[in-house]
């Protein structure tokens, strides 16, 4: 149980600024 | 840590977030208009509606909203998380970056961008954010390498 939850806590911290840098960075693709 | 050193600490980060925003909305309202430059080389002004790259397409209302809340848990996460090497220059860099995209899409609907590669077209605070990122990952291995130093 304690494993699970640590893996779930380190895929969160790492996962966490990925969502953070699509929702605060806003480059665009070129046409 | 005495108050005056936090204070100036203090001082420091919000000194180094302002910066971000200044620097950032001076160049895209400088590059809107070298657009009618007859060649501006590197620099091509484009508006982006969306969030990065257009992975998610809304009403601007709700993509302020989405950047809110998102900014609110990490913010939480990160002081809550108080890691003792962390920088001092990754939230100012994240949260100028931002909070200068988030006052582009709040005043004029979408982001302004500018800098041009053969793929992709971006701007200042994006660049802001992606080195307090990295800056993020690098405290987090230089904790995770000291932790793993300390339990036998």
């Amino acid at each position: 149980m304690n494993n699970l939850r640590n893996t779930l806590r380190k895929a969160a911290i790492i996962a966490a600024p990925v969502v953070l840098a699509i929702a605060t960075t806003a480059p665009r693709v070129r046409i | 840590m005495s108050m005056t050193s936090t204070l100036e600490s203090n001082t420091r980060r919000v000194t180094l977030a302002v910066a971000v925003v200044a620097v950032d909305l001076g160049t895209k309202i400088t590059a809107t208009r070298l657009d009618h430059a007859p060649d501006a080389g590197l620099i091509t002004p484009l508006r982006n509606p969306d969030y990065s790259l257009g992975i998610i397409h809304a009403e601007s209302l709700w993509l302020i909203a989405g950047t809110i809340a998102v900014l609110a848990v990490a913010a939480w996460a990160y002081r809550r998380a108080a890691n003792p090497t962390a920088s001092w220059w990754v939230g100012p860099l994240v949260l100028g970056g931002a909070g200068a995209n988030l006052i582009d899409r709040a005043v004029f609907g979408s982001v302004h961008d500018f800098i041009t590669t053969p793929w992709v077209v971006f701007n200042l605070a994006d660049v802001a954010v992606a080195i307090g990122l990295i800056g993020f990952y690098h405290d987090l291995h230089t904790r995770q390498r000291q932790e793993g130093r300390c339990t036998p």
